[in-house]
């Protein structure tokens, strides 16, 4: 399929500011499930910037502004076509316990996701969830989808229900959340079942192409960025799984930046001075760009 | 109650028959020889001294003036040749194999791939940073300047207790030892031949600049600021060294490079010398609630634009959950046995080790993995059991975090305070510097840290003290001439002003004057109503104060405009929460001289803080009698009247006159300017009324009088009109007068006078600035107050004359903006800086 991303980050502060500094993670990574065919950040005020990879492999994009501004935008500008995803048949039939053991002598390379980190704790629910669900003898891929159903049963998608800071023991309790929080929840539950796993940031298609088709939902997760999750499976390969939606991902998803938890993959991430605080606002569109007949 | 407890440890200073060792022999018996008093007197000379060389440790932040001085013991530490050899070799060797280590960790991870070190040790370790991974290093090296803890094992070894390998502190009190002690026992010195130590900042400054291709580098040493306990030691550094010192905010990031905001524009930094931890450092990379890091810090080390020594990720090295792992690391990289064995540490994360020691936890210090906070024992006691327990609790709650060393590992030695001699234990702090070739140069010294009368333990964080430390000079090498003078400090190269020093005075220059005249009004306004007017008077005066007082903001009162009730003027002196009271703004000022605090001199400090505490002092109650209310506000309001002059009296007889001072200077003028520019627009509408309406001239005559009276002008203008007050007359005093000290036009005058005898003259900023300031000086000369006075206003429109005021008015005030933009936040220059022709 082939889409057209526009997604502006758009920060208006109470007083001028005087420095501003942002790093952003929106350059899809290249990867055999999508083609990006144009590609463009713009920030206004305009400023030299410059990129580098970061240490889970996103194409990071530095901006300093310091200049006093009031105002300050970011559009990333994306056509990309997307491809079928194929799963690992093979490495997700083996058992929970194979994969595990597998995935141990991967060493280094696997530490990081494997660890807690303070938005993915893996006590009390976590663990329950892990062992009820994730159990040893189970195959891997009817664990990993029995996972994604039941936190897409059990926990309610409820748009402006949490803060980025809300802890994930509340989120436990109240059972509700936003895309962030579904994947979080799901990163604990898979942590703590000692299976590596990561956090994707990225887009999801969500009006449908074709209104007349009534038949298909329209997906959660628009209008802003989206958020799912990666498990490594035996042959080193990552799966994605998206929590919100109770689905494998596929064609409509494009995956913008990974990390352990959201802090590693925050899509704009910003430093000012001078102003007291900020306003932002985000928004996404995601079009979806008809098959010349 | 805790009771000492007898370690069997080894004795530094005294053999096993009791009497002192032979190397210790001549110094002690010349002290041993000497009367109590005399001994006591020597070490009141040595502590005045370091207070006057300014060294202090502040663990207590509440004392500003470090109240504490260093405590540097008479009697100093020896290392003979024969023990230095080896420490210093095996020293070396730790710090050539933690720098493969940490090449490594960040690299390949061999060592984890190859299962040496298990791999949660290392990338769990919280000072493990993902982001240094890559990331270019200064010479491609991690370390260039550590420290490391030595302590003597019961049977006399000398062994490594924990790595300050990223954080070297302690050299300042270090040097400062040695030259202390040589200014009060300069004798001592001749029994026998030591090393110097006084090249050490010289040593550190070449390293440094050599971390930088350019010519002439600009290197600047990045302190947390006035806060940090070891903020002495990096003033002295940057003194000796002749860097400017610089926090956070000194520094901002363009185009991919670091730049120091000077009054005199932007330089780019080439090396910084950091006494940040890593997690402050950036805040977008590591802590997002840092505020004394730089933003982007980071990516301009990945641009190579700038050095950081010692490189980001360093601090890992320093996990005492490594210190265990010591011989592993050396052998694994170096295929080399340990040349210096390390202190038995046990890492409690691991269980067999956490059972033994919690078997026996008396016998053990607890510490954490970083930082000098001790949760059991090395204090020379014996810990009591509710101690032992609670500790016990704390482990098992999160064993990981702690390490266990024995409580014998630290030496007895002898010091003298008071004149008194007392045991204390001891252990040493070591510094190495990295040559350019690779190879490790240990400096010849040590901070050896003692426990006190005041405190157990040894860590200058907990309140220990110190001994200068004498390395002696081998008989194979002659012993080098002791030369007093290489001792004093060299000359200090002047630098730029930072940003950040410069504004904090101009602010403390507009609130110290805020201050000044809201409390001139406060106390005009009590004594007017106590003692002179009546009724009629009142009316006539009240409008005006009204006008120019700022307004209360709080709900706490009955009305905003309460100025006319002893109420309300008590606020606007004493209340706190109100935003414009003379209190709030005498602690705005407050905070400003604090964060330059090593910059203002002591006496001006004095008065600050004595107005302060004055103010402090009142019990704040509004709801007193409105006699006692009115007789306090008049009596502190005189005070601050007194105070605040006294404080720029003494700050110009003892400061240096450099650009920061000049910018508290210009703060001050600017903001008696803008108070007055202010008032007098505030006015229009009545002076309008007075010189067209037929209003009584008794009338007149009161209200121009009491609006004077509030500026301090009253007597002024009599004596340059020798006349009734007259609209025009009053406008030109306050505007244009060239003498008057309130008129708008001199206290320009008097600002670009400042900017001028700066010595950033060939500045465009300065250029800016002085234009701006001179133009709104030719408009305001300009101004027609006859014609003003006499054009009607049109229906519903303002008059000419307020209009003419308020563009005045508004153009005074953007003045500030000229001045912050061209001197302290560099809007101006940045401008240029954009240009695509200076893009690289």
């Amino acid at each position: 399929m082939l889409f057209q991303v526009v997604h502006t980050t758009h920060y208006l502060y109470v007083d001028a500011a005087m420095e501003a500094y942002l790093e952003v993670r929106l350059t899809p990574p290249s990867r055999a499930e999508h083609q990006i065919i144009r590609h463009r950040i713009d920030f206004q005020p305009g400023a030299r910037v410059s990129d580098y990879v970061d240490y889970f492999g996103n194409r990071t994009t530095f901006y300093s502004m310091t200049l006093r501004h009031h105002q300050l935008k970011v559009t990333n500008r994306l056509t990309i076509r997307t491809h079928p995803r194929t799963l690992p048949e093979e490495g997700l039939a083996l058992t929970v316990a194979e994969a595990r053991q597998i995935l141990r002598t991967g060493g280094t390379a696997v530490f990081d996701y494997l660890q807690p980190t303070g938005s993915t704790p893996i006590g009390g629910d976590a663990l329950v969830w892990a062992r009820e669900i994730l159990r040893e003898s189970r195959p891997l891929r009817d664990g990993l989808e029995e996972l994604n159903t039941r936190i897409h049963r059990e926990f309610k998608y409820r748009s402006g229900s949490t803060e980025i800071e809300t802890p994930l023991a509340h989120i436990w309790k109240a059972r509700e959340g936003v895309c962030q929080d579904f994947a979080h929840v799901m990163l604990s539950v898979l942590r703590a079942a000692r299976l590596p796993c990561r956090y994707v940031c990225g887009y999801i298609e969500s009006e449908p192409a074709f209104p007349a088709d009534s038949s298909r939902k329209r997906l959660v997760g628009s209008l802003a960025t989206h958020a799912w999750v990666e498990v490594l499976v035996p042959g080193l390969l990552w799966v994605a799984l998206d929590p919100t939606n109770n689905q494998w991902c596929g064609e409509q998803h494009v995956t913008i930046a990974v990390g352990r938890d959201f802090l590693d993959a925050t899509p704009v991430r910003g430093t000012f001075k001078g102003s007291a605080s900020q306003k932002m606002k985000v928004h996404v569109s995601m079009r979806r760009i008809p098959k010349k007949s | 109650m805790k009771s000492p407890w007898h370690f069997d440890t080894y004795d530094e200073v005294s053999a096993a028959d009791g009497r002192p060792r032979a190397v210790y022999r001549a110094l002690f018996e010349r002290l041993q020889k000497m009367p109590r008093a005399q001994v006591r007197n020597l070490d009141e000379q040595l502590e005045a001294t370091m207070r006057e060389m300014g060294v202090t440790f502040d663990i207590h932040r509440d004392r500003p003036w470090g109240a504490r001085a260093w405590f540097c013991d008479l009697l100093p530490q020896i290392f003979t040749p024969a023990e230095w050899a080896p420490l210093e070799a095996g020293v070396r060797q730790r710090l050539r194999a933690f720098e493969h280590f940490l090449r490594d960790i960040y690299g390949p991870k061999e060592i984890l791939t190859d299962g040496v070190l298990p791999v949660r040790l290392v990338l769990g370790s919280e000072f493990f940073q993902r982001s240094a991974a890559g990331l270019p290093t200064p010479g491609d090296a991690f370390l260039h300047l550590s420290g490391l803890a030595i302590c003597r094992l019961p049977d006399g070894a000398l062994a490594v207790k924990h790595h300050y390998f990223s954080h070297a502190s302690g050299m300042s009190y270090m040097i400062q030892n040695r030259r202390a002690l040589t200014r009060v026992i300069p004798q001592s010195f001749h029994d026998t031949g030591i090393h110097s130590i006084s090249e050490v900042p010289t040593g550190i400054l070449e390293m440094l600049r050599a971390h930088s291709d350019e010519s002439d580098p600009l290197v600047v040493l990045l302190t947390p600021g006035p806060l940090s306990p070891a903020y002495s030691e990096h003033s002295f550094l940057g003194r000796r060294m002749g860097v400017p010192l610089v926090q956070g905010g000194d520094l901002l990031v363009l185009n991919d490079a670091v730049y120091l905001k000077t009054v005199s524009g932007l330089s780019k930094v080439d090396v910084i010398y950091s006494r940040v931890s890593d997690r402050w450092l950036d805040p977008m990379v590591f802590r997002r609630d840092s505020v004394l890091g730089v933003p982007g810090l980071v990516h301009c080390i990945r641009k190579k634009s700038v050095s950081v020594v010692n490189a980001i990720g360093s601090q890992v090295s320093d996990d005492r959950a490594l210190l265990p792992f010591s011989t592993q690391i050396i052998r694994y990289y170096l295929g080399e046995a340990p040349l210096l064995p390390t202190l038995t540490t046990y890492w409690l994360g691991e269980h067999d080790q956490r059972e033994m020691v919690l078997a026996d936890l008396q016998k053990f210090t607890i510490r954490g993995l970083y930082g000098e906070r001790i949760y059991l024992g090395g204090d020379g006691h014996l810990p009591t059991q509710e101690d032992i327990d609670a500790v016990r609790c704390e482990i098992l709650r999160d064993p990981a975090r702690y390490v266990a060393q024995p409580q014998d590992c630290d030496a007895q030695t002898i010091s003298f305070q008071d004149g008194e001699r007392r045991r204390s234990r001891q252990d040493h702090i070591l510094f190495a510097l990295r040559k350019t070739g690779g190879d490790f140069e240990v400096f010849p010294g040590a901070l050896t840290r003692v426990s006190t009368k005041d405190s157990g333990f040894t860590s200058s964080e907990l309140g220990g003290g110190s001994k200068d430390t004498w390395v002696q000079v081998g008989l194979d090498k002659k012993s080098e001439d002791w030369d007093s003078a290489s001792q004093l400090e060299s000359k200090i190269p002047p630098h730029a002003v930072t940003s950040r020093v410069a504004e904090a005075y101009y602010w403390l220059g507009r609130y110290l004057e805020r201050a000044y005249d809201l409390a001139g009004m406060v106390s005009v306004i009590e004594s007017l109503e106590l003692e002179e007017l009546n009724p009629t008077e009142r009316m006539n005066y009240r409008p005006v104060w009204n006008r120019i007082l700022p307004v209360l903001e709080g709900t706490g009162s009955s009305s905003r405009r309460t100025i006319s009730s002893p109420e309300g003027r008590y606020r606007l002196a004493f209340d706190a929460a109100e935003p414009g009271s003379v209190i709030s703004t005498i602690h705005r000022a407050f905070t400003n001289a604090e964060s330059v605090l090593e910059t203002l001199s002591l006496d001006a400090w004095g008065v600050m803080s004595g107005l302060r505490a004055r103010f402090d002092a009142v019990d704040f109650n509004p709801n007193a009698p409105a006699e006692l209310l009115a007789s306090t506000s008049r009596e502190f309001c005189l005070l601050a009247r007194e105070m605040i002059p006294r404080f720029f009296g003494t700050a110009k007889c003892t400061m240096l006159a450099d650009d920061g001072w000049n910018f508290c200077e210009i703060g001050q003028l600017l903001e008696r300017a803008a108070i007055t520019a202010n008032a007098v627009t505030s006015i229009t509408s009545p002076l309008l009324q007075s010189s067209r309406l037929a209003l009584q001239p008794h009338a007149v005559e009161i209200r121009l009088s009491a609006f004077l009276r509030l500026l301090n002008s009253r007597d002024i203008y009599r004596r340059v009109y020798q006349m009734r007050i007259e609209p025009h007359a009053l406008l030109e005093l306050l505007w244009t007068n060239p003498v008057a000290p309130r008129s708008v036009a001199s206290c320009l005058e008097g600002c670009a006078a400042l900017i001028r005898s700066g010595e950033n003259v060939l500045s465009p900023a300065t250029d800016k600035a002085l234009s701006a300031i001179e133009s709104l000086i030719r408009q305001i000369r300009a101004s027609e107050w006859d014609a003003l006075l006499a054009t009607k206003k049109s229906g519903l429109s303002k008059s000419p004359l307020q209009r003419h005021s308020e563009s005045l008015l508004e153009s005074l005030l953007g003045l500030h903006t000229v001045i912050c933009d061209s001197f302290l936040n560099h809007q101006v220059l940045m401008h240029q800086e954009s240009k695509p022709s200076s893009g690289v």
